[in-house]
């Protein structure tokens, strides 16, 4: 499985494919899910300040789909599952690779460059590359750079056999709204130390025992990625190794094109030095 | 650290797979972080309910899942209800508590509730004191002097760590462990080593309840990282609509996990293949029944197996649900200790994979894994010295194992267009003739095939029938004297195939075959080589502006022309079958062949769907096969 890339970046999030998409040279994903911008749609994490985000040609052209496709609303509402499918129609005719359901199990600096240690269903293997952008920040694959997050919920898609909209009156959840008409989310706190038991365990006690009033609402879908809010900036492992933590965008647009102006402004084409 | 021979063990090696390739290091020292009776990698269907038995069975149990949930399949592959499979079992107690949640915690579901299972079968395993870890993979498994496991590698959030066991369950899609540990493994079909169509789910809210919507999306070699990345991406790009709105359904998600139906099978201490299973050779020892159809999806048929074939095409049977008992013995990875397969890679051939790998039935290798694991720890035994009727004794609790479903062979199809019931196979002349004269003559020409396999006088009938007037009784009675393998049939075959009799059987509720259709197939089955030119004309351009061929078109434009294809494939085959066996033919069907297939023009002719789409890829298959077959003449 041995490659060479200008370029890996390590998370097939919104700000990792935005910079994929930017780079020059050859560009790699590694992801160990199975799916795409999860610190957005999978987590049910709506995001923030869709309209307010500057957005270029990368960004322009989602900002366009979301709304002819009825994914954005003006107002920035937004229907969460359908930009899994977009995403995945806009990679599949993208140049970058993407290698899904691959664990990252060590990187070793070898003067100018990365061995990127994998492990997928062809066993380990490794990759070379030159960059790497991280939007993950793994803490056991460097130890030099530590990105704190700040907080951690589970989410869930609500779904409820009434009209009425779902209130909750406790500091301890919130209820956002999604763009559909009767699309709602409960975005339910964790400890930044909860694991899957523990979170599924809170999150199905809270809503076993809701107030009355909510009964009506059911957990439709309980997001399979936490959500999660991190520290916004660059974090510089080396001068060719530097982490954007994805968790720490308001919006998948925000994300996008934060990812795409790193990878253009450090121009990452340098396939020669290999 | 300890020594190893302090332990007892003279030599251990960690078996690790790199590079797409199996190996091994030897190990001196290990230091095992953490110790489990049972160790079972991967909690989806199958392995879910082994580590549910085991931990019941009071066993220290680790349960390690690559996703962050279980049940695999059945919760995070979107695939929530039962496709047939034989009731009983450990699960129904755990669906019941399901159930409990449908609609008061989670949303109801049309089928059962995903994310109540998932709830549900966690605090299962973890009430009875097991461990999980989500998020790990197995990375690597060590095995003493005598191929007997002793622990496994795995990595997760804190790297790496050695974990012994005395029992380790391969619970995963593709009997990845034992791949790892040398246990020989299948993979994929014969003819082109291609595997049944993966099914892509979306769920969405529709009239008040989730519902998944799912098709068949392609085919797919999970073995390979990048093959498999571009499938999952392509699948979930498939579910993009122009517009999105509350009408008509809210989605809610595109389930993470592809809905794979075959991976690899390992060799087992016994096989359960469909041939044996036809002509009655069964276990005495079963542990339970697997129920189902032969479901094999796909729709080019042509170049599946014969006895797959004998069953679906030539008696039209293929959505006829048969029972089948299921041994023991095929969790038993050939030539290992310590180690066994739960789930749909069980030591099987891939004909008999389509019907036992329904959920239920899943669920119930699962139970069968935990309880035999179970028993080999408490009697201090290696697993295939374990006492089948203690096994069994356990099962009967549970109802995994319940004679009462050993049902034999069913017409058994919900909402069906056939009339429900058990099929007894036909010995009376008179039945077979009042079959073979009806519309659904399938129960009575597999019944000539099986009279005609116990030398029981069926032929001479047969023969004499092929002059009847009744058009029905004539052309079956040519198809099941063909079934038998008896060559007097064919020229009434060469004239179905050739007026291209386009009737419709009308045995089953899916897949009901075309008379003229299976002329063609028989008579590549019989290796007929009177009928090579009249096969040749069939592969010709021309052939399909015969008027019975239509192009069936989709909502958005794209059309397929079925009957075509179909007629196209199986012509096809049966001169690659005369070819193959007459070596004096093979370069007029080489030549003939080729230019069937030059330049991909047939396609053209069969489809305009898109090169990315599934139909477009089983029939550019068609140009490979032949390519592929033409080389090793």
């Amino acid at each position: 499985m041995q490659g060479v890339y200008d370029t890996v970046v390590l998370g097939a999030t919104f700000s990792g494919l935005g910079a994929a998409y930017a780079g020059c040279g050859r560009t790699l994903v590694i992801e160990r899910r199975s799916n795409m911008g999860y610190e957005f749609i999978a987590c049910l994490n709506p995001g923030s300040g869709w309209n307010e985000t500057r957005v270029s040609d990368i960004g322009g052209f989602f900002k366009k789909e979301l709304y002819s496709r009825g994914i954005l609303s003006p107002d920035g509402l937004v229907h969460l599952p359908a930009l899994e499918p977009l995403l995945s129609r806009w990679v599949k005719d993208c140049s970058f690779s993407v290698l899904l359901l691959t664990e990252v199990i060590k990187i070793k600096k070898v003067e100018n460059t990365y061995e990127i240690q994998i492990y997928n269903s062809s066993g380990f293997g490794t990759i070379k590359a030159c960059n790497i952008v991280d939007t993950l920040g793994n803490p056991l694959l460097q130890s030099r750079v530590n990105v704190g997050i700040l907080s951690k919920s589970i989410n869930a898609m609500l779904y409820g056999d009434t009209t009425q909209e779902p209130v909750l009156n406790n500091q301890q959840a919130q209820i956002l709204k999604g763009k559909l008409s009767g699309e709602y989310i409960l975005k339910y706190p964790l400890e930044i130390e909860d694991n899957w038991i523990t979170a599924r365990k809170k999150l199905h006690e809270f809503w076993l025992n809701r107030p009355s009033e909510l009964k009506p609402w059911t957990l439709a879908y309980v997001a399979n990625s936490f959500d999660m809010c991190a520290e916004k900036g660059v974090y510089q492992v080396y001068d060719t190794w530097n982490i954007l933590p994805c968790y720490s965008f308001n919006n998948p647009l925000e994300a996008l094109e934060v990812g795409a102006k790193f990878a253009r402004e450090r121009n990452y084409c340098h396939a020669d030095v290999l | 650290m300890r020594n190893l021979q302090e332990k007892g063990i003279i030599a251990m090696r960690m078996c690790y797979k790199e590079n797409n390739r199996i190996t091994y290091a030897n190990i001196d020292e290990i230091d095992f972080k953490h110790a489990y009776d049972v160790i079972v990698v991967g909690l989806g269907t199958a392995g879910a309910y082994a580590a549910i038995t085991a931990a019941k069975n009071k066993l220290k149990v680790l349960g390690i899942e690559r996703l962050n949930c279980m049940g695999g399949t059945s919760t995070a592959g979107g695939v929530l209800g039962y496709y047939f499979g034989s009731s009983g079992g450990l699960f129904e107690d755990v669906d019941k508590k399901i159930d409990k949640y449908s609609g008061t915690v989670y949303t109801s579901s049309t089928r059962a509730c995903g994310e109540a299972k998932i709830y549900v079968l966690e605090q299962e395993l973890l009430s009875y004191g097991a461990d999980i870890f989500y998020e790990t993979i197995c990375t690597g498994v060590f095995l003493d002097e005598h191929n007997k496991v002793k622990g496994i590698r795995v990595f997760h959030q804190e790297g790496f760590t050695d974990i012994s066991c005395k029992v380790l369950i391969d619970g995963t899609g593709d009997s990845d462990i034992c791949e790892m540990i040398g246990v020989k493994t299948y993979f994929g079909r014969e003819m082109d080593g291609v595997t049944v169509p993966f099914t892509s789910v979306m769920t969405s809210i529709i009239d008040k309840r989730i519902l998944g919507t799912n098709f068949d999306c392609g085919r797919v070699d999970q073995r390979d990282p990048w093959e498999l990345s571009k499938a999952i991406i392509r699948s979930n790009s498939c579910h993009l609509k122009e517009k999105y709105t509350a009408e008509g359904g809210r989605m809610l998600f595109i389930c993470p996990l592809l809905g794979i139906r075959e991976g690899r099978f390992i060799e087992g201490k016994e096989t359960l293949r469909l041939k044996d299973f036809f002509e009655g050779k069964i276990t005495q020892k079963p542990v339970f029944y697997a129920y189902a159809d032969v479901d094999k999806h796909g729709f080019d048929n042509a170049f599946e197996s014969e006895t797959l074939q004998d069953w679906t095409v030539a008696s039209n049977l293929g959505a006829v649900n048969v029972t089948v008992p299921v041994p023991y013995e095929i969790m038993i990875p050939k030539g290992f200790l310590g180690i066994l397969r739960a789930g749909r890679g069980m030591s099987m051939d891939r004909d008999m994979a389509n019907c036992v790998r329904m959920i239920r039935d899943m669920q119930k290798a699962g139970e069968v894994a935990g309880n035999a694991a179970y028993l080999s720890i408490v009697n201090d035994c290696e697993l295939e010295e374990i006492d089948y009727e203690q096994l069994r004794a356990m099962l009967e609790k549970t109802k995994c194992y319940d004679a009462a479903n050993n049902r034999g062979f069913w017409f058994d199809g919900r909402g069906d267009n056939v009339e429900r019931r058990r099929i007894e196979w036909l010995t009376d002349i008179d039945d077979i003739k009042k079959g073979l004269s009806s519309s659904k003559p399938g129960v009575a020409i597999w019944s000539c095939k099986l009279l005609h396999r116990n030398n029981k006088e069926i032929t001479g009938a047969l023969e004499e029938w092929l002059k009847a007037d009744c058009e029905n009784l004539s052309k079956h009675s040519a198809i099941a004297l063909a079934l038998c393998g008896v060559k007097s049939s064919l020229p009434h075959l060469r004239q179905i195939a050739e007026e291209r009799d386009n009737f419709v059987l009308q045995d089953c509720r899916k897949h009901n075959q075309i008379r003229g259709v299976i002329a063609v197939y028989l008579i590549g089955k019989l290796r007929d080589v009177k009928m090579v030119d009249g096969l040749i004309e069939f592969i010709k351009p021309e052939e399909v502006n015969h008027p019975m061929y239509v192009r069936e078109y989709s909502a958005d434009g794209y059309w397929f022309n079925k009957i075509y294809f179909q007629f196209f494939s199986h012509s096809i085959m049966a001169l690659i079958k005369i070819g193959r066996d007459y070596k004096d033919l093979r370069k007029k069907i080489q030549s003939a062949l080729k230019e069937a297939v030059k330049d991909n023009e047939y396609i053209s002719r069969i489809t305009n769907y898109k090169e990315e789409d599934y139909i477009y890829s089983v029939v550019k298959n068609v140009g490979r096969i032949v390519e592929s077959e033409i080389c090793r003449w």
